[in-house]
């Protein structure tokens, strides 16, 4: 059987696996335990699963995961998002759709403290939704925008998406965690300029509304967001500069969130123990989802499909962009039934080979690839993010709304990522200054 | 039952644990090293070890709540006998993938064991233990499947596990 017809099968296995509902994880690990067993045998499908699984958790480059799922579950227990959304509403509310634009600026701001799109989501919706809905906001609007912004987390260090991506393809994760920062603020800035323009044409989607704020009252909402700017300076400095590699980046944002907190008096034995509990449960579904990635990849490489197919699209003549324009359409497809960890796992052991072949740097993938999971996230049907606003949301908003409320900044994401293929530089202008 | 149950809030608080350890180990590394120029020997041992068995400890929890990641958009609009067929395919996919993972990881650990394994860091710190960890974690998630295997034969829903 050839590379392509065998690698072809186990694809198809792996969607009717997935798309009976067996979980993720558990579906490539099967499929690529079988596909080992049928091409090679028994003895390197024992050996492989003997060696993979241990080797991966306990390589220390790995341990950043957990640290920074770790340093955002205390960020947000320790409220520093509600002093950002007022800080950032504050300093806002003389524009029209101030409420709007506050919930991305925070948002962005948040990233840079935790690298969960998912949990940036559901805290915001809790808190800048029902205060959209009071000023008289379209709910969809409001609620895509939590959702979109919530990806932003996905970009700026410290992101997980940007680990996984490190840890499935080998590249060098503190290049790749600086290599999102500029996108991820060209994504904020893009999402402000938008949101301003749609207002004109459709001012009824943030009524004017006045909020007596006094130049006291943001000077004093300001002062309490030091404690993120502190972080955002111990974590992206100290990889930047080289102080310390990313692995203990991780531990140092962490350790730095919980001193804030513990100083600020708003973390509790209780919440720490939750916090830790927390990132335990995330880390090690992150993880087994990796492995079994990574077990996929495997089968896929000694199968010979990675080879046959790298050879189809070098022979079919496609280019660059002809490699990029349908790597855009597997995402858009795959996306709206897979998440974002998942979808990446799946895909980067034959996208990236290729990507290789027909010489695209590996951060610039890097980049593109994590914006592209990013808007899965956000596409209807199944944008993870989406679910996470609706289910944060308690029925203040329908689906279809939401799903219709999300499109601007669909369309502002397009722009946006022909901005990123067009101009690699905004990916890799940073990482080729560090130090 | 109650037992197992217990050994799993048991692996769960370890690997709480380990985390707290692994954060507090990395930072004091950076701040030994900046401040005073002596790094943490034991570090880049300590905390991969950690990770693996706060890894393999936190899954047993994960599978007897049933929290891996999956494409739930059809789920629910499958009729009963496909949705059976679909909690088979979890269960019995899922004991297929840790039952390797298990027979794998006692390998791993009896080598280790009989060898009475070191880190071959400056401060040389026993790694069996986290092996054996290792193996117990790997263990644990095939008992939970088992057991729900167990129920789905006995026609037991997520649900009435969770209430016993």
């Amino acid at each position: 059987m050839s590379g392509l017809a065998a690698g072809g099968l186990a694809f198809a296995g792996l969607l009717i696996l997935l798309g009976l509902g067996v979980p993720v994880a558990y579906a490539m690990a099967a499929v690529a335990a079988i596909g080992l067993y049928l091409t090679v045998g028994s003895s390197f499908l024992l050996t492989t699963f003997e060696t993979m699984p241990y080797t991966l958790g306990s390589d220390y480059t790995f341990v950043v995961v957990p640290m920074f799922v770790l340093m955002g579950a205390i960020a947000s227990r320790a409220g520093i998002i509600g002093d950002l959304y007022t800080a950032a509403n504050r300093l806002l509310s003389w524009v029209r759709g101030s409420l709007l634009m506050a919930t991305v600026v925070a948002q962005a701001a948040f990233a840079a403290a935790s690298g969960s799109t998912v949990v940036a989501s559901s805290v915001f919706t809790r808190m800048a939704l029902p205060e959209m809905l009071r000023f008289g906001y379209s709910g969809g609007v409001a609620a895509g925008c939590i959702a979109a912004a919530g990806t932003l987390a996905g970009l700026i260090p410290p992101s997980i998406a940007m680990v996984l991506f490190a840890v499935l393809t080998g590249q060098p994760i503190g290049a790749l965690l600086i290599a999102g920062i500029l996108p991820g603020l060209l994504t904020a800035v893009a999402y402000m300029v938008g949101i301003r323009l749609f207002l004109i044409f459709k001012p009824e989607w943030a009524p004017q509304h006045r909020q007596e704020v006094t130049w006291r009252s943001r000077l004093t909402a300001l002062s309490k967001v030091w404690s993120i700017l502190l972080l955002m300076t111990i974590v992206m400095g100290g990889i930047y500069t080289g102080l310390f590699p990313p692995s203990a980046a991780g531990a140092v944002g962490a350790a730095g969130a919980l001193i804030i907190a513990l100083a600020m008096r708003r973390l509790s034995g209780g919440d720490l123990w939750d916090a830790l509990q927390e990132a335990a449960r995330i880390t090690c579904i992150i993880f087994l989802i990796v492995i079994a990635g990574l077990l996929f990849s495997r089968f896929l490489l000694i199968s010979g499909f990675i080879g046959d197919l790298r050879s189809f699209v070098l022979d079919s003549q496609l280019g660059l962009y002809g490699f990029l324009a349908l790597t855009v359409v597997l995402f858009l497809l795959l996306g709206m039934f897979v998440d974002s960890v998942s979808l990446l796992v799946i895909t980067m052991p034959f996208l990236f080979p290729i990507s290789q072949a027909l010489g695209m740097d590996p951060i610039w993938f890097g980049v593109l690839a994590v914006k592209l999971i990013e808007i899965a996230a956000i596409s209807p049907p199944v944008g993870l993010n989406l679910y996470a606003v609706l289910a944060a949301a308690d029925g203040q908003v329908k689906t279809g709304a939401l799903f219709r409320g999300v499109l601007p900044f669909l369309a502002i994401e397009a722009v946006v990522l022909a901005l990123l293929v067009a101009f690699p530089a905004i990916s890799l202008w940073l990482p080729r200054t560090m130090g | 039952m109650r037992a197992q149950r217990q050994i799993e809030r048991l692996a769960i608080f370890l690997c709480a644990v380990a985390l707290f350890v692994i954060m507090a180990v990395g930072a004091l590394d950076i701040v030994m090293g900046e401040v005073f120029g002596r790094y943490l020997p034991f570090k880049v041992d300590l905390s991969g070890m950690l990770l693996a068995a706060s890894l393999f400890l936190a899954w047993p929890l994960a599978q007897r709540n049933r929290e891996h990641i999956r494409v739930d958009l059809f789920l629910q609009h499958f009729p009963p006998a496909l949705q059976r067929v679909s909690r088979w395919l979890s269960l019995l996919c899922g004991l297929l993938v840790f039952g390797l993972i298990a027979y794998g990881a006692w390998n791993l650990a009896l080598d280790s064991v009989a060898i009475r394994e070191v880190s071959a860091a400056t401060l040389g710190f026993p790694i069996y233990p986290a092996k054996v960890a290792c193996a117990l974690g790997a263990t644990l998630v095939v008992a939970v499947l088992l057991q729900q295997i167990w129920g789905e034969l006995r026609g037991r829903t997520a649900a009435d596990e969770d209430a016993t």
